[in-house]
């Protein structure tokens, strides 16, 4: 009996000596199992664990160090988020906070540079807190470059001006700021692009016959719909009740993926959704490969790309993090001043996003920017190209 | 004037659209002086139940026909619009007005909460009930889901303005909607008169559903419906059947109106204000609406 209770202490202790080992550093990050992104949540915290845990196994093994990541439903609830993330900093003390979306910057990005944590969101930024110095950063520009990117890309397929039509909603600041953004790309390069006018609209209207109408009036070669998928929808009845065919242009919440769900892909074809991390589908793409190796729930697509990308750039500063100021001594400063020394590179990043470098003066990469898009081809959805889209130079706005 | 004319036939349907859902507000207010905030809400409750017995039966493996799902549908909405009636508003006959008002609010947020329970947070595409595409007439283009929704939103005002002038059971509503104590009374039985009314409306709230959602998508978001279409109740008057498609046609032509010629010069302001500030203007006037019975006792 003695003896097997000193085996037994001797295992514990041991255990116990290893996790003391391991230096443990808590990512905090929002989620949304209740509010507008319910349905894609599961998938898109599956990317957030699984790349996570293929980090602890394996480089952070060589390490020494352990990532707990916390994961936090905030309803995508700004009153949320204000009231939770005080006992998350109290109690967690997080490294870095890994957003999502507008609410976590609105909330948040006032006081980040007080708490001294640096926010990394998963989601599109937005112009309207393209601001020097925050502490908040997104893997993606704003949704005006993932746009501008593809843009890019058509008008030199075109051969002359793209005409860009827009359907938005003022229902939403955001929304309006990704139309801004498009108006000062055709301002800038006029001999590339024009809008030729923005219609608005409710978030969820009832007809836009009367707004797609006057849209296609100006004869435009696209149609940018970045608001919502009942945008999207409603848009593409009204094509198809006028007998015309144009183009649109969607993002990622509101994408192919999701209007899907309620149009069939062959009413989609030739629709187009922009981002700027590879398309799930992409032939190389090693940070798939981890997914599939080390998730435990969830399916890969679009937005567990998305979260295994957010993930594996803030595993990556982390790592940057350690080699600067030691494994014991990482602390939100810290992963802020990794953040933004380093370039990080498409082959450590996976292949999941391309080379980003930050500095103080933009929430989002800055440099040569890329974006990506998906398209709809033959019923099926389908990268548009296997390279990234350079943008063209967009300047604040 | 082609483009004039479309542009007030799309007005049109979109508008009986909201007066379709603004019928539903005057239903139970004619029958219990409850103005049901949550009215967007049940119709969203009502367009889930709807795809419950349709694509999410198929989804399970029950693929049920298109006639028993809507059957299933109905008396689930009965069960639902009664649940509603008893638990909550029937206990609070006689109480003042603000605790009603708030037992409204209570329910709106009580019914969001039990559908994101029931069915999660999740868009998904809304069952195909009915036709998709445009009639043409001559150079004129007629949305057929939109046409069908008007179609019946014009009958269904005739047949409940005849309900409530003509039939027996009508006018013991009207009695109530005139007066509880004196309704009471008269041996009119208020409880079975809201009951009728909340089913009613409730069921009505389905069909709007099914008018705006066909083919599209349904989410937890449909519900501000409803605030859409409380303002068109309210300008044809809260007691007037007939008042609602009027006000909705009022509101949605001037909107459709407003999002051709002023949209392009007001950043898309005007077609959000125009409407509301034309039915200020109407209730200035008319406070109690267009069609509303001049005693009226407002919040």
């Amino acid at each position: 009996m003695r003896i097997k209770t000193i085996l037994a202490a001797g295992v514990l202790g041991l255990g116990m000596a290893n996790a003391a080992a391991a230096q443990t550093y808590v990512f905090s990050a929002s989620a949304d199992f209740s509010g507008p992104f319910a349905d894609v949540m599961p998938d898109a915290m599956s990317g957030l664990r699984a790349t996570v845990d293929w980090w602890n196994a394996t480089t952070g093994e060589e390490l020494g160090v352990n990532v707990d990541l916390r994961i936090h439903d905030m309803r995508y609830d700004a009153s949320v988020i204000a009231r939770t993330w005080p006992t998350i900093l109290s109690s967690e003390n997080p490294v870095m906070h890994l957003g999502f979306g507008s609410p976590d910057l609105t909330t948040l990005m006032g006081r980040l540079p007080n708490d001294r944590v640096p926010m990394l969101i998963g989601t599109a930024m937005v112009g309207l807190v393209w601001q020097p110095d925050g502490w908040h950063f997104a893997i993606r520009p704003t949704y005006s470059h993932e746009f501008a990117g593809l843009f890019a890309h058509l008008q030199e397929e075109k051969g002359d001006i793209l005409r860009i039509a827009a359907i938005s909603t003022q229902n939403q600041a955001g929304f309006v700021d990704q139309v801004n953004g498009v108006r000062q790309l055709a301002a800038e390069h006029p001999d590339r692009f024009v809008v030729t006018g923005t219609q608005w609209a409710d978030t969820s209207p009832v007809s836009l016959n009367a707004q797609v109408r006057s849209a296609l009036a100006d004869d435009p070669d696209v149609l940018l719909v970045g608001g919502t998928t009942a945008q999207v929808i409603a848009a593409t009845n009204a094509m198809d009740e006028l007998g015309r065919r144009v183009p649109i242009v969607m993002s990622t919440h509101n994408g192919l993926y999701e209007v899907a769900k309620g149009i069939p892909l062959e009413r989609l074809e030739g629709f187009y959704s922009a981002f700027s991390f590879a398309a799930p589908g992409r032939a190389e793409l090693p940070m798939r490969d981890i997914y599939l190796e080390h998730h435990t729930d969830g399916e890969w697509g679009l937005i567990t790309a998305q979260s295994a990308a957010q993930a594996i750039l803030a595993l990556r500063v982390l790592e940057r993090a350690i080699a600067d100021v030691g494994a014991e001594n990482v602390t939100g400063q810290a992963m802020y001043d990794a953040l933004l020394a380093h370039e990080y590179t498409e082959e450590e990043l996976m292949g999941v996003l391309p080379s980003l470098s930050f500095d103080a003066t933009a929430p989002f990469p800055v440099g040569d920017i890329v974006a990506t898009a998906e398209v709809v081809r033959n019923g099926e959805i389908v990268g548009l190209t296997d390279d990234w889209l350079p943008v063209p130079p967009l300047s604040r706005w | 004037m082609i483009e004039l004319i479309q542009i007030l036939i799309e007005g049109t349907l979109v508008g009986l659209v909201y007066g379709l859902v603004a019928i539903c507000f005057v239903v139970v207010y004619r029958a219990s002086k409850i103005i049901n905030l949550a009215q967007g809400e049940v119709l969203m409750f009502g367009a889930f139940l709807l795809w419950t017995f349709t694509a999410g039966a198929r989804a399970a493996g029950y693929d049920l026909p298109l006639p028993v799902a809507l059957i299933l549908t109905g008396i689930a909405c009965v069960i639902f619009g009664m649940v509603m009636e008893r638990a909550i508003f029937r206990p609070l006959i006689g109480q003042p007005a603000f605790t009603i008002f708030m037992a409204g609010v209570a329910l709106l947020i009580l019914v969001h909460g039990l559908a994101q329970l029931l069915w999660g947070a999740r868009t998904r595409g809304a069952p195909v009930i009915l036709p998709e595409g445009a009639l043409s007439f001559g150079p004129f283009l007629f949305n057929t889901r939109l046409l069908i929704g008007a179609v019946f939103t014009v009958a269904l005002t005739f047949a409940l303005h005849a309900f409530f002038t003509r039939s027996r059971f009508g006018l013991r509503l009207a009695a109530v909607a005139e007066d509880h104590t004196i309704a009471l009374s008269l041996g009119v039985s208020v409880r079975q008169a809201i009951a009728v009314a909340w089913v009613l409306s409730t069921l009505l709230a389905t069909v709007a559903a099914v008018v705006l959602l066909s083919g599209s998508i349904l989410s937890l978001e449909v519900a501000h419906i409803g605030f859409k279409a409380l303002p068109v109740a309210l300008l044809g008057g809260m007691e007037s059947i007939r008042g609602a498609p009027l006000a909705g046609v009022i509101i949605g032509v001037l909107e459709a109106l407003a999002i051709t010629y002023l949209d392009p010069m007001t950043n898309g302001a005007a077609s959000g204000v125009l409407p509301y500030a034309a039915m200020i203007a109407v209730l200035l006037i008319r406070p109690y609406g267009l069609f509303g019975w001049r005693k009226i006792e407002r919040l």
